[in-house]
C-alpha cells in the first residue's frame, strides 16, 4: 500500500527503457546525442519541478532561478577560487536551497494563496537575472565584447568536469534524470509526499491531521531547488557558456512548467511524455522554418508553445492524466456491460 | 547653497515628477489587473503582454495607417474591451468555474508568451516610440523640461482614474462589481449576474491596460519585451497598494513609479525594476496585506 | 478541556459570546443549539480554525486558544468536518494513512490503517477511492483518519447529519465503543437520539450564547431550553 513505490510493471518499463538508453548514443550522431542529452534535461528539470508544482500543486513560474543560482555558484567558485565544479555543484545545491527556503518562508507564511507564490517565483528569477546583468565582478571572464556571457576554454578534465565529446555528458545527465525519477517516485511515497497531496486535494482535512503546511511546502521546494541546481552546473559544464538572460530566463521556467503539465502534475513518468513532446515540436519548427527561411525559428517556436500551454489548460482543466484515467475508466465499464449483456 | 547642489536637486525634481507621471499610468495598469484579481479571483500573467499589445496596435494604426495617435489609442481601447468582454463571456465563463486551481494561471501565462512572441514576429525585436505630431513643443515649468505627450498621457490617466472611481463607487453597476469581489455567493443570492459582471471587470481591466500601453508608447520606447516587466510591475503595485483597493494601486503606482524613475537615473534602467520587486518582497515579509488592503490573501 | 469566556465575531455578526463550560476526561458532551447558534464555530476555536476574539480554551493544562490547527492536532485534538472532506486523489487506505503522521507510539503505520479499518468496518474498502462513497462512508472515512491520530480528544462535527434509521444506530455504536477506550468526546449533533443516547452532559447554545448546561435530564427540562427548542422545532429536519 503506501511502501511500494512503483507498480511491477512500471519498474520493468524504467528499467526497459534505461537500458535501452544507454546504448542509444552509440547509434546516433553527435548533433541528435546533443538532442537527446537536451531532452534527459527536461526530463530531470521536470521531475525536480514536480516535487513542489506537481505534487505540492505550488506552481512556480521562476525555477529558472535556482538553475541558475547552480551554475553560477559552481562557476564563480571555479573560476574565483579554483573549486572543482562537482564540489561547485553541490555547493549550488546548497546556495539553492537556502535561496528557496528564503523564498518559501516569505510565501508559505500566513497561508497566502498559492497565486502570490507563483508570481513571486517569477519575480524572484527575474531579480536574479537583473543581479547578475548588473554583476561588475564577472565582466572579466566574458569574451563578448561588454557582453554578459562567461565562457572557459576547454581542457579535457574530468576531476574538474569536462570531459571530450558527447558520451561522458550524456550518460552524467542519463544518471542524473534515472536519479531524478527514482527520487520523484520515492518524494511521492514518503510523508512528503502524502503531506503534500493532502494539502492539494483538502488543505482543511491536512491541517487537522497535524500536516504543517509551511514546513511542508518549504521542504519541497527547497529539494526542487537544490536538483534543480545540480542541472544548472551540468549545463554549463556542457556548453561552457554561461548567459543571464538564459539561464534566468521565463523560457527555461516555462519548459519546467510544461513537461509536467503535459505528462501530468505529479506523475512519476509523465515527465518522459512532456519532455519528448517539447523537444519533438522544437525540431520539427526548426527544420520547418530553415525550410522557409529567415523566419526567427526561436519566436515561432515560442509561440507554439505558448499556444501550445493555453489549449492544453483549457482543453484538459483537470490535467491531462484524470482525462486520461476517466476515459480509460469509461472504456473499461462499457466493455464490461457489454460483456455481461450477452 | 551651491548652484551645483541646486541643480542637483532641481534634475531630482524632474526625476521624480516624471516618475509621478509614469507612475500613474502605472497605476492604471496595476488597478486593471487588480479588478480581475478581485473580481474573478484570477491572476491574469498576461496582462503586461495585453499593454504591450496594445502599444502595438497604436503603432501599426498610426504608423502604418496613419491614424492620428490619440484617435488610434481610443480604437485600441474599444477593440481590447469588446475583446475582453466576448473572451470572458464566451470562453473562460464555464471554464473557470470547472477548472482546477492552477490552470487559469498556466493559461494567461501561455497567453502572455503567445502574444509576446506573435508581436515579436510581426513587428520585429526595435524598439518604438509612438510621437504624437501635434504636441511637439515640450511643456516648460521653470528650468525642467517635458514633453507635452507625457503630460497630456498623464492627463488622460487622470481623468480615467477619476472616471473609474466614480463609476466604482457611486454607481449602482460599481456596486455590484464590488459585490461580486467580497462575496461571489452572496452576490449570486441576491441576483446578481455574475456572468455579465465578470465580463465587464474583465474588458474593463483588458481595456485599462490597453489605455496605459496607449499612453506609455508616447512615454518610453517600446520592444515586444516589455510585457512579462509590466505584468511584474502590476502585481508589485496591487501587493505594495493592497489588494482591492483603487486607491492602494494608485498608492502603488505612484510609489513605483517614483522608483524606477529615481533608479534609472541613479543607478541602471534594470536595477531600477530590481528595487520594484525588493519593495514586493519587503511588502509580503513586512505587511502582506498591503498598505490598504483588506484582509489577507487567502 | 477548559472554554473560559470565548468570544468570536464576524465583521458585525458576534458568533459566540462569553461561552465557558468544561469537559472532563473520557466523557462524552453533547452540543446542541439550532443552526447559527454558533456550534461550529465553537468547534473551529477549539480546533485552531481561527482564534477567539476574547476568552482562553486550556487542554489538559495548557493553553490552544491562538494555535494554529496543526499544532492543535498534535497535542492530540482531532475532528471530523459537517461537510466531509476526503483526500480526493487517495485511496481509502492512504487516507488514514495520512492520519498516523502526528502518532507519537512508533507503531508501524500499516498495522494501525488495518486496526481502524477494521474497527470501523470498512477493511473491504481499503483500495477504493473517496469519490465512490455515499455522504455516510464519506463521515465513516472522516472518522478512521481522526482516530489514527490516536486522539485524546474527538470533535464530533454533526457526524450524523445525513445516515438513515440504521446508519445512524451504528454510529452511535460506534461513538459508544470510541469514548469507552477512553477518549473524550464533544459532539455536535442535531439528532436528538443520539446526543441523549451518547452524552454524560450537554451544553446548549442559542445565538452564540450558553443557554443551559448539564445532563441531559437536566437540560431536557430546561424551560429555557424548551422554549429555545419550540422555537427551533420548525428548522429541524
Amino acid at each position: 500500500m503506501t511502501g511500494r513505490m512503483m507498480g511491477r510493471k512500471k519498474w520493468a518499463g524504467f528499467g526497459a527503457g534505461l537500458l535501452a538508453l544507454l546504448l542509444l548514443p552509440l547509434l546516433l550522431s553527435e548533433s541528435h546525442q546533443s538532442t537527446v542529452i537536451t531532452c534527459l534535461l527536461y526530463i530531470y528539470l521536470g521531475s525536480a519541478w514536480n516535487i513542489i508544482g506537481g505534487l505540492g500543486k505550488q506552481i512556480s513560474f521562476g525555477h529558472a532561478a535556482f538553475f541558475g543560482v547552480g551554475a553560477y555558484t559552481s562557476t564563480i567558485l571555479m573560476l574565483e577560487i579554483g573549486v572543482s565544479p562537482w564540489i561547485g555543484m553541490i555547493a549550488g545545491g546548497g546556495v539553492a536551497a537556502v535561496a528557496a527556503i528564503l523564498l518559501g518562508v516569505l510565501c508559505f507564511r500566513f497561508r497566502l494563496g498559492g497565486v502570490y507564490f507563483s508570481i513571486a517565483t517569477l519575480v524572484f528569477a527575474e531579480i536574479f537575472r537583473i543581479l547578475a546583468i548588473n554583476a561588475e565582478f564577472l565582466r572579466k571572464y566574458s569574451d563578448v565584447a561588454g557582453g554578459l556571457g562567461i565562457t572557459i576554454p576547454f581542457r579535457s578534465d574530468p576531476w574538474n568536469y569536462q570531459f571530450a565529446g558527447n558520451l561522458p555528458y550524456y550518460y552524467i545527465i542519463l544518471a542524473l534524470s534515472a536519479g531524478a525519477i527514482l527520487s520523484g517516485a520515492a518524494v511521492r511515497g514518503s510523508r512528503l509526499g502524502y503531506s503534500l497531496r493532502a494539502l492539494g486535494d483538502s488543505d482543511e482535512s491536512a491541517v487537522a491531521l497535524g500536516v504543517h503546511p509551511g514546513k511542508v511546502k518549504i521542504a519541497a521546494l527547497a529539494l526542487s531547488a537544490f536538483l534543480v541546481a545540480l542541472a544548472g552546473t551540468f549545463q554549463f559544464q556542457f556548453i561552457r557558456y554561461l548567459d543571464p538572460n538564459q539561464s534566468f530566463s521565463l523560457h527555461l521556467s516555462i519548459i519546467m512548467v510544461f513537461v509536467c503539465l503535459i505528462g501530468g502534475f505529479g506523475e512519476t513518468f509523465g515527465v518522459v511524455v512532456g519532455a519528448i513532446f517539447i523537444v519533438v515540436v522544437r525540431e520539427t519548427i526548426t527544420s520547418l522554418t530553415s525550410l522557409m527561411g529567415g523566419m526567427n525559428a526561436g519566436a515561432v517556436s515560442e509561440a507554439i508553445y505558448g499556444a501550445c500551454l493555453m489549449a492544453v489548460a483549457y482543453f484538459f482543466p483537470n490535467g491531462i492524466v484524470s482525462y486520461a484515467r476517466a476515459r480509460i475508466g469509461r472504456a473499461k465499464r462499457m466493455r464490461i456491460t457489454a460483456a455481461g449483456t450477452c | 547653497m551651491t548652484k551645483l547642489s541646486l541643480l542637483f536637486s532641481l534634475m531630482t525634481v524632474q526625476v521624480v515628477l516624471n516618475g509621478i507621471l509614469q507612475g500613474l499610468v502605472l497605476a492604471l495598469l496595476g488597478i486593471g489587473f487588480n479588478i480581475i484579481f478581485g473580481v474573478m479571483k484570477f491572476a491574469n500573467f498576461a496582462h503586461g503582454a495585453i499593454c504591450v499589445l496594445g502599444m502595438y496596435l497604436v503603432f501599426l494604426l498610426s504608423g502604418r495607417f496613419g491614424v492620428p495617435p490619440f484617435l488610434a489609442g481610443i480604437l485600441v481601447i474599444v477593440v481590447l474591451f469588446s475583446g475582453g468582454y466576448l473572451f470572458e463571456r464566451f470562453v473562460l465563463s464555464g471554464w473557470m468555474d470547472r477548472a482546477d486551481e492552477e490552470m487559469p494561471m498556466v493559461l494567461s501565462v501561455g497567453l502572455l508568451i503567445f502574444i509576446e512572441n506573435v508581436v515579436l514576429l510581426a513587428f520585429g525585436a526595435d524598439s518604438h516610440l509612438i510621437d504624437v505630431p501635434l504636441m511637439k513643443r515640450a511643456v516648460v515649468l521653470g528650468p525642467m523640461y517635458f514633453r507635452s505627450s507625457v503630460f497630456v498621457a498623464a492627463a488622460a490617466t487622470l481623468v480615467v482614474f477619476i472616471f473609474g472611481y466614480l463609476l466604482l463607487m457611486k454607481t449602482r453597476f460599481g456596486a455590484r462589481i464590488r459585490a461580486v469581489a467580497d462575496n461571489k455567493t452572496g452576490a449570486r443570492i441576491v441576483g446578481i449576474r455574475i456572468v455579465r459582471v465578470n465580463a465587464m471587470a474583465f474588458g474593463i481591466s483588458v481595456a485599462f491596460a490597453g489605455i496605459a500601453g496607449t499612453c506609455l508608447s508616447m512615454m518610453e520606447p517600446f520592444t515586444p519585451f516589455r510585457g512579462l516587466g509590466l505584468t511584474l510591475v502590476s502585481f508589485v503595485i496591487v501587493v505594495i497598494g493592497g489588494m482591492g483597493s483603487i486607491v492602494g494601486s494608485l498608492l502603488g503606482g505612484l510609489l513605483v513609479g517614483v522608483l524606477n524613475s529615481l533608479g534609472q537615473y541613479m543607478v541602471s534602467e534594470s536595477m531600477s525594476l530590481l528595487v520594484g520587486y525588493v519593495f514586493l518582497f519587503a511588502t509580503l515579509l513586512l505587511r502582506p496585506e498591503g498598505l490598504l488592503g483588506k484582509g489577507k490573501g487567502k | 478541556m477548559r472554554v473560559e469566556g470565548v468570544n468570536k465575531s464576524f465583521g458585525g455578526l458576534k458568533a459566540l459570546s462569553d461561552v465557558s463550560f468544561s469537559v472532563e476526561e473520557g466523557s462524552v458532551l453533547g452540543l446542541i443549539g439550532p443552526n447559527g447558534a454558533g456550534k461550529t464555530t465553537l468547534l473551529n476555536v477549539i480546533g485552531g480554525v481561527f482564534p477567539p476574539e476574547r476568552g482562553v480554551v486550556t487542554f489538559r493544562g495548557k493553553r490552544i486558544s491562538g494555535r494554529p490547527t496543526y499544532e492543535v492536532s498534535r497535542m492530540g485534538i482531532a475532528r471530523t468536518f459537517q461537510i466531509p472532506k476526503p483526500f480526493r486523489g487517495m485511496t481509502i487506505a492512504e487516507n488514514v494513512y495520512v492520519g498516523t503522521f502526528v502518532r507519537a507510539d512508533g507503531r508501524p503505520p500499516a498495522e494501525v490503517v488495518s486496526e481502524v479499518l477494521d474497527f470501523l468496518d470498512m477493511s473491504g474498502d481499503a483500495e477504493k477511492f473517496p469519490k465512490t462513497f455515499s455522504v455516510a462512508a464519506r463521515k465513516r472515512l472522516d472518522l478512521a483518519k481522526a482516530l489514527a491520530m490516536n486522539p485524546r480528544l474527538l470533535l464530533l462535527d454533526e457526524v450524523m447529519g445525513g445516515l438513515n434509521q440504521k446508519e445512524t444506530q451504528d454510529m452511535i455504536e460506534l461513538i459508544r465503543k470510541i469514548s469507552a477506550s477512553g477518549v473524550t468526546i464533544i459532539m455536535v449533533e442535531h439528532i436528538m437520539k443520539a446526543i441523549l443516547a451518547l452524552s454524560h452532559r450537554i451544553v446548549v447554545l442559542n445565538f452564540g450564547v450558553k443557554i443551559a448546561e448539564g445532563s441531559p435530564a437536566a437540560v431536557m427540562e430546561d424551560q429555557k431550553v424548551i422554549d429555545a427548542y419550540l422555537g427551533w422545532e420548525d428548522e429541524d429536519d
